[in-house]
């Protein structure tokens, strides 16, 4: 048995009082909803920082393994780049080792220049005058020896000296 | 909910005094833990319900719940039983929203009122109560049984106002014997079969009467303290004067009164088919209770005089001890109402 004898509420009062009470309902799920959303938010940014922290600590983990990989790719591309470069210099050691086993006996190369990449300048001494025939002719008959230009022959105590000026074959 | 209930505060209107309860969560079972306080109002601040000076009554209510530390909003307040009247009717069956015009414009008319601008409520009473009460409506099927309650409009205005003026919200106006009956269903002694309650406020006895567990009347019996040569206005300064002559004379005008009134439910009440009113029940403020008791038992024939006591209260300020406490306050303070027909 419920009795109340305090009046009721005007319906103006009970308006206003509904009012307020949504009003202040709509502005704590308002708050609610910007809490939620503030946490949310906050913890993405810690997740984040989180990862960033971890990343860190692996790249400075991984640093001096970094490091000795770029060294190493440095030295390969070094190594590479030497290489590139000794191929493409003439190859004078086959040249000269090819010029010389044409010599006849008791002859020798005193002087060698490189002219260019296909031609040397080659100083010779040889014993008598039909040793340097032997020798020109023996050069022009190569294969690898694109021409022979005999530039001075001179006669020195020790021999003959010639001077001459041979062309590789590079195409060969 | 996982929020802990709020306190139970309620507040029982006597003639010169105000009791206050609080029950921790205003729950049945925590009525052992209730702290009660008692207010003693002069006579020129309040009388009987009416509030004299608003601003002493304030400061006076405003002090207390100060010093108590108590919520000082959704009171529950119980008018004195003088001021109100209460009058079984049978309304045409509707819902209560509906209801209520029909009775405010009934006012003045079908129901008559020894006040103009009352502030009313009603409530509907158990359909198998069959009560002898005014018919709205005459001739109109069906009816069903209502208890009709009404109040002086100014004094609940009154009332209102100065305790706003003291700060305290109130929230339940009702009357003393609703707020008995939530006592009563606590204590799981809500009476079924025809009851008459007599109930010792601090400085007046209502007498009230109870059918099918709900409310049908009540009323003030004309016996106050002073009369009887206690001084105070209080029921327990009669006690201490047990030995004298005012309080034999007190038991003879208690024991008559509720004679006359026991007629006046048997013939205004009751109808034919039902039984006789048997029970009588003694609460409160009882000042030498086994004396009253063996009194009205001796006195009142054919009726069955039963205390109803609950435990001692707890009195609120460092200074009390254990005190009683009207049924009507303890009820105030209590949560919910009781099932009934609504």
């Amino acid at each position: 048995m419920q009795i109340n004898l305090l009046p009721a509420p005007s319906l103006t009062k009970r308006l206003r009082h509904w009012t307020a009470m949504g009003l202040v309902a709509v502005l704590l799920a308002m708050n609610a909803l910007l809490v939620f959303f503030w946490a949310g938010a906050h913890m993405l940014m810690q997740q984040q920082n989180d990862a960033l922290v971890k990343a860190q600590r692996e790249i400075r983990q991984l640093q001096p393994a970094y490091e000795e990989q770029n060294r190493l790719m440095t030295l390969s591309k070094q190594y590479e780049v030497l290489t590139e470069w000794a191929n493409s210099r003439p190859p004078v050691r086959t040249d000269l080792e090819l010029l010389a086993s044409l010599l006849p006996s008791r002859g020798y190369i005193t002087n060698v220049e490189l002219l260019d990449e296909r031609t040397y300048w080659i100083r010779a001494m040889l014993p008598d005058m039909a040793a340097v025939a032997s020798y020109m002719y023996a050069a022009e008959r190569q294969r690898e020896i694109a021409q022979v230009k005999a530039l001075g022959v001179e006669r020195k105590e020790a021999g003959i000296q010639l001077e001459m000026q041979t062309t590789m074959d590079r195409e060969h | 909910m996982l929020r802990k209930k709020a306190a139970g505060i309620g507040l029982a209107l006597h003639a010169s005094a105000i009791e206050l309860v609080h029950v921790p969560e205003g729950k049945a079972e925590a009525q052992k833990n209730a702290l009660v306080e008692r207010i003693l109002l002069s006579a020129d601040d309040y009388d009987n319900g009416y509030v004299k000076n608003a601003e002493r009554f304030a400061a006076q209510l405003k002090q207390t719940f100060q010093r108590l530390g108590w919520r000082r909003w959704s009171v529950t307040l119980a008018l004195p039983s003088s001021v109100s009247v209460l009058r079984p009717l049978l309304v045409p069956k509707m819902k209560k929203p509906k209801l209520a015009p029909v009775i405010q414009y009934q006012i003045g008319k079908a129901i008559a009122l020894p006040f103009s601008n009352a502030a009313f409520d009603f409530a509907y009473l158990p359909d198998s109560l069959d009560i002898v009460g005014e018919r709205l409506f005459p001739g109109q099927a069906p009816a069903v049984p209502a208890l009709f309650v009404a109040a002086p409009g100014e004094l609940i205005q009154s009332l209102k106002a100065a305790f706003d003026l003291a700060g305290v919200g109130l929230s339940v106006v009702e009357v003393k014997g609703v707020s008995i009956l939530r006592a009563l269903r606590a204590l799981r002694q809500l009476p079924m079969a025809p009851t008459m309650l007599l109930e010792f406020g601090v400085d007046r006895v209502d007498g009230h009467y109870f059918q099918a567990g709900s409310l049908l009347f009540s009323h003030t019996l004309d016996l106050a303290p002073e009369k009887y040569g206690a001084a105070g206005g209080d029921w327990a300064q009669l006690t201490l004067q047990a030995a004298g002559a005012g309080f034999e004379r007190m038991l003879t005008d208690l024991a008559r009164q509720a004679e006359r009134f026991r007629t006046f439910y048997r013939h205004m009440l009751r109808t034919d088919g039902q039984e006789d009113v048997r029970e009588l029940w003694i609460a409160g403020n009882v000042p030498e209770p086994e004396r009253v008791q063996a009194f009205l038992r001796r006195d009142l024939e054919g009726l069955q005089v039963r205390p109803i006591a609950p435990a001692a209260f707890q009195m609120a300020h460092a200074m009390g001890g254990l005190r009683t406490c009207s049924l009507a306050a303890i009820g105030a303070a209590l949560h919910g109402g009781t099932d009934d027909a609504n």
